[in-house]
């Protein structure tokens, strides 16, 4: 290969034994089947209870926020809504009414259009950040 | 532990010191100038890609805040220059339905399977581990969509950078054993997959993916109780999940309790409605495109990446450079990683490391030497060994599913 910009490579310096070439830069593999399968016992099969963590995030002020926080919390959190790319009414009805008619969210026909006004304007290009760092706070 | 494997903390430190030792002889890796902050931020390249770097989940280390609930974890991208399996407490999280079992007794698990077939059953967990023989595969588990906060016109859904993917040692059984063992009977045709994951709503449909009955009896299609030689994390599907190697993660159903074979083709709302692509080359299509024929998704496409190097990296032209990383070949093996320093004018070959079979990662490297300053764009690709490459411009699709464009890397040289 020819490059006016940059001399290329990697095959030749390896082996021309560059200090790089000379040592093994793939980081390390787990242990290989052969190993693991030596001494292998049954799998731990104790009983687990985990804690999984409460979002503390809530829509921020504005119209519809109620609703927001009353209807869109009950299956899911606030925070990936927030980070949604910026999007039009339109496409935030398109959003809203899926979550209706698929997952059965308890948005009432009237209450989509104000709830989309809403989300259109709040999730922006940092309503991601601001979820995490100001609105939990209040 | 009785275990002679060593545990998830203790495998990742210590590929973590292989590899920085390695480099630290070598003296050539240039800063990766990860955008990790101190107040544990990491911004994503893409609008309102701020997130958190949250350390509060069970049982996993610090990952990509995208929602708490229910929980979507990505792995931050640095994770995968530390070895070619992804360690289980920085493996990807991602969960459709709010109620998620937080307590799970493997003595009273049970795993039922049901529907066409000769004998219905309901198997312990000491059952499936003792009464099969035990299968092992490396594969790669990727989200539908994984990168979608990268598609332009953006699309809604988790806005994932490149990290909703992970490579791991699954082991357990194969599901053709299983099947053999309780005798499908005449007529079936599929096999349908179900979890303990609830909604909330009465309304909200149970999460069901279902394979053609030939899929799931080919042998590598398989139940895992182990990923990495350890248990798996309860977010990654505790105490088992559905293994689908070469198949997007949406059918690599977690806490898998049902399995039930169908005598006709299941159009529940998770195969008919949601994760539903474009029947067109590389699911793509134009965004103003109506009308398209819609097919479940279904095998993954080749992908590669840079792993120690980021955007806007700064390198010297004083010592040659390494270059590395990883690359899969979706549902068949990588044949060729092809770099190249001049914005994909020439490419280069790139020394590919140990293969742990087709369906796993492949770590890649190549040394190069940079000799005019200035702005550069890397660029690296896959080849798979059905001749399928990475294409050159990105795909687009409503759902933001398989993007797999040839990724650029801009690093600046000084």
């Amino acid at each position: 290969m020819r490059s006016t910009t940059y001399g290329a490579l990697c095959s030749a310096l390896l082996l021309a034994g560059s200090p790089c070439g000379t040592q093994p830069l793939f980081a390390a593999n787990p242990p290989s089947s052969q190993e693991k399968s030596a001494g292998r016992s049954d799998p731990d099969w104790s009983k687990v209870t985990v804690e999984l963590p409460a979002s503390t995030t809530l829509f921020p002020g504005g119209s519809a926020q109620s609703v927001a926080n009353s209807q869109c919390l009950i299956c899911h959190s606030a925070g990936m809504v927030l980070r949604q790319p910026a999007r039009t009414q339109m496409q935030w009805t398109e959003t809203i009414n899926k979550m209706r008619s698929a997952y059965g969210a308890p948005i009432g026909a009237g209450e989509v259009d104000a709830l989309a006004a809403y989300l259109s304007r709040v999730v922006s290009a940092d309503s991601g950040a601001r979820s995490a760092s100001v609105w939990q706070k209040e | 532990m009785k275990r002679s494997t060593p545990d998830a903390a203790s495998f990742s430190r210590r590929n973590f010191l292989a590899g920085t030792s390695a480099l630290g002889v070598a003296g050539c890796l240039a800063t990766a100038s990860w955008p990790v902050s101190a107040d544990e931020f990491v911004e994503l390249p893409f609008a309102n890609g701020r997130r958190e770097l949250a350390s509060n989940f069970p049982q996993k280390g610090p990952m990509i805040l995208q929602r708490t609930r229910p929980p979507l974890l990505e792995t931050p991208f640095e994770v995968f220059d530390q070895g070619v399996f992804t360690p289980n407490d920085r493996f990807y999280v991602r969960w459709h339905l709010p109620n998620i079992p937080t307590t799970i007794d493997p003595a009273e698990f049970r795993l039922k399977v049901r529907g066409r077939v000769r004998q219905p059953t309901s198997l312990t967990l000491d059952e499936l581990v003792r009464d099969f023989p035990p299968f092992e595969i490396a594969a790669v588990n990727q989200c539908s969509g994984n990168s979608r906060g990268l598609f332009s016109p953006r699309v809604p859904g988790a806005q994932w950078d490149n990290g909703a993917m992970g490579n791991a040692l699954w082991r357990g059984v194969r599901l053709k054993e299983l099947l053999d063992r309780v005798g499908v009977a005449p007529g079936a045709l599929q096999v349908r997959f179900k979890g303990l994951d609830t909604g909330v709503l009465p309304q909200t449909p149970n999460l069901m993916k279902s394979l053609s009955l030939d899929h799931a009896r080919d042998g590598e299609v398989m139940i895992a109780y182990e990923m990495n030689g350890k248990r798996l994390p309860l977010l990654n599907g505790f105490p088992i999940r559905l293994v689908v190697p070469g198949w997007y993660a949406t059918y690599w159903v977690k806490m898998l309790a049902d399995i039930e074979v169908l005598d006709k083709p299941d159009d529940n709302y998770w195969m008919s409605k949601a994760y539903v692509i474009p029947d067109t080359p590389g699911a793509n299509i134009a965004p103003e495109q109506k009308d398209v024929k819609m097919v479940p998704i279904n095998r993954m496409v080749p992908r590669s990446f840079f792993t120690n190097l980021r955007v806007g990296a700064h390198v010297t032209r004083a010592q040659p450079l390494q270059l590395r990383g990883i690359a899969f070949g979706g549902d068949t093996g990588v044949a060729k990683v092809l770099v190249s320093t001049d914005s994909g004018r020439n490419w280069q070959s790139a020394r590919l490391g140990t293969d742990h079979g087709k369906y796993s990662f492949r770590q890649w490297e190549m040394l190069v030497r940079f000799i005019t300053a200035g702005p550069q764009t890397l660029m690296v690709k896959a080849i798979n060994t059905a001749g399928l490459a990475q294409p050159d411009r990105p795909n687009w699709n409503g759902a933001g599913f398989m993007r797999n464009v040839i990724e650029s890397l801009a690093v600046q040289v000084s």
